[in-house]
C-alpha cells in the first residue's frame, strides 16, 4: 500500500478528512486488506490515545506534563463537555485579559519609578574654551553631541579625562560626562514605562562626584549635585538624594532655596 | 477472536460478541468520524450511539466480519453526522441501550483487548524518541502531517514517510504476536 493512502487512512482515523473524502476513503478501504489493516491498527492508536489511564503518549506522572500541555488539553476537554467553543474562548479571552491587567500592573509597581516627574535633565550646550592639542577630542564631542550622539560624545570626553586627567577643564569635562550618562541612561519599556540603565547612571554619578568635588567654581559644585540628586533618584535612592541636596543648603550658595524646594518635593514623593 | 468472529452462521451470542468487539474497538473510530463533519464530541457521541442503537434493534441484520461491520457503522456515522443538526439532537436512552447490551459480553472479551493494547503500548514504547514523537503528534496531539513537520522541524515527505513505517512495523510485530 502506498504512503500516501496510510497517511490518508490516519488522518481518517482522526477524523480530519472532510466527509466526502471520508467515504470514498471508506470504499476503497473496504476492497483493500492493507488499509483496512492499517484502519484497524489506526483505530487501536486512537483508543490508546484517548484512554485516561495507560495513555502511553502521557509522560511519567513524576515527569509532569508541561503546564501548557495541561491547558490545550483541558480547554479540549471543556470543549468536549459543552460542544461549543464560544464558552471557552470567552473564558479565555476574560483570563487572558485579566493576567495581562495584573503583569501590567505588577510590573507598574515594580519598574515604575515614583519620582519621574522630578528626573527631567535639559539638553546642556557644550562650549569650550580650550587651546592646543586637547581641544581636539572635546570638540569632536561637542560635534557628537550637536549631532545627537551622546554614546560617542560620552566617548571622547572620557578619552580626554584619561589623556588629560589633570587638565584644567577635567571637572567641566567630568560634569559633561556625568550629565550625559543622567540623560542616556533613560529608556522606555512597551514605549511607556520609564526604566533607567542602574550602570550607566552610577557611572554619572561617578563622574558628577568628581565635578563636584574639584570644580573651582560654586556653580558648578552646586549644579554637579543637583545632578547627582537626580541620579540618585533615578536609582530610588531618596536619602543619598536629600544628602547631596542638604550639602548645597548647608554651603549657603545662591541655590541653597532651590535645594531647599526639591527636597520638600521628594519627600512629598515619598 | 478475529477469527471466530467471521464464523458462519452468526447465532445470537456470537453476533452480540461481534456487536460488542467492533464497539469497544471502533467508537472513538466512529465518534472522530462523525467529528469530521465539524459536530461537537458530544453530538458525535450521539450520532455514533443512535446509528449503532438502530442495528442492534434490528437483529435480522448481520455482517460477515468485523471490518464489514466497522465500515458500514463508518459509513452511516458520517452520512448521519452530515446532516446533523444541534435542533435534532435528542436525549434518548440509546447509550443505555447499548451498554445494557454490551455489559454482559464485556469482562468476556476485556481481556483479548487488554491483551492488544498492551503489546501496542509496549510495541510503542519500544520506537525511537522521533518516531515515537510523530505519534504523539499525530494521534494524541491530533495535529496534521503539515502541522507536524512544522512543530518537528523535519519535511512533510519524511514525516508522512516515517509515520507509514512506523504504522508498517506495528502491525508486523502485532501479526507476529498472533493478533
Amino acid at each position: 500500500m502506498k504512503e500516501t493512502k496510510i497517511n490518508n487512512v490516519v488522518d481518517l482515523a482522526l477524523g480530519r478528512l472532510n466527509p466526502g473524502e471520508a467515504l470514498d476513503l471508506l470504499d476503497t478501504i473496504g476492497r483493500d486488506t492493507d488499509a483496512s489493516e492499517a484502519l484497524d491498527l489506526a483505530a487501536d492508536l486512537v483508543n490508546l490515545a484517548g484512554e485516561k489511564e495507560g495513555n502511553v503518549f502521557l509522560p511519567p506522572a513524576r515527569r509532569g506534563v508541561r503546564i501548557h500541555e495541561r491547558v490545550i488539553l483541558w480547554i479540549r476537554r471543556l470543549d468536549d463537555a459543552h460542544g461549543k467553543v464560544w464558552p471557552v474562548g470567552v473564558l479565555s479571552a476574560v483570563a487572558i485579559l485579566m493576567a495581562l491587567g495584573l503583569g501590567a500592573q505588577q510590573l507598574i509597581s515594580s519598574r515604575g519609578n515614583r519620582y519621574e516627574e522630578l528626573l527631567r535633565i535639559d539638553a546642556e550646550p557644550m562650549e569650550w574654551n580650550v587651546r592646543g592639542p586637547q581641544d581636539a577630542d572635546l570638540a569632536v564631542a561637542g560635534y557628537a553631541l550637536a549631532k545627537g550622539d551622546e554614546g560617542d560624545a560620552l566617548r571622547y570626553l572620557e578619552r580626554f579625562l584619561r589623556v588629560h586627567p589633570e587638565s584644567d577643564v577635567a571637572p567641566f569635562v567630568h560634569y559633561s560626562a556625568g550629565a550625559i550618562c543622567l540623560k542616556s541612561a533613560r529608556s522606555t519599556i512597551l514605549t511607556f514605562l520609564p526604566a533607567y540603565n542602574e550602570e550607566q547612571v552610577m557611572k554619572g554619578l561617578a563622574h558628577l562626584r568628581h565635578a563636584s568635588l574639584t570644580a573651582p567654581s560654586q556653580d558648578l559644585r552646586d549644579q554637579s549635585r543637583f545632578l547627582r540628586a537626580k541620579g540618585f533618584l533615578m536609582l530610588q535612592q531618596d536619602a543619598e538624594a536629600i544628602a547631596e541636596l542638604d550639602s548645597v543648603i548647608d554651603s549657603g550658595s545662591g541655590r541653597s532655596a532651590e535645594a531647599t524646594l526639591f527636597v520638600e518635593r521628594i519627600t512629598s514623593h515619598r | 477472536m478475529k477469527d471466530d468472529l467471521e464464523k458462519k452462521p452468526t447465532p445470537e451470542l456470537e453476533w452480540q460478541a461481534l456487536w460488542s468487539a467492533a464497539y469497544q474497538r471502533y467508537v472513538r473510530l466512529w465518534i472522530n468520524l462523525a467529528r469530521s463533519a465539524d459536530i461537537p464530541f458530544e453530538e458525535a457521541r450521539d450520532v455514533v450511539q443512535n446509528v449503532v442503537a438502530g442495528i442492534i434493534a434490528e437483529p435480522s441484520r448481520r455482517f460477515e466480519s468485523l471490518e464489514h461491520a466497522r465500515n458500514y457503522v463508518a459509513k452511516s456515522v458520517i452520512n448521519r453526522a452530515k446532516g446533523y443538526k444541534s435542533r435534532m439532537r435528542k436525549r434518548t436512552p440509546w447509550e443505555d441501550v447499548v451498554e445494557s447490551k454490551f455489559a454482559v459480553l464485556e469482562e468476556e472479551f476485556a481481556g483479548d483487548e487488554k491483551a492488544r493494547r498492551e503489546e501496542l503500548r509496549s510495541a510503542i514504547r519500544a520506537l525511537s524518541k522521533k518516531d515515537f514523537d510523530i505519534l504523539k503528534m499525530r494521534f494524541y496531539g491530533g495535529y496534521t502531517l503539515a502541522q507536524t513537520s512544522k512543530l518537528l522541524g523535519m519535511p512533510i515527505s519524511t514525516i508522512a514517510s516515517r509515520e507509514a513505517a512506523i504504522l508498517r512495523k506495528l502491525r508486523i510485530r502485532l501479526h507476529k504476536k498472533g493478533f
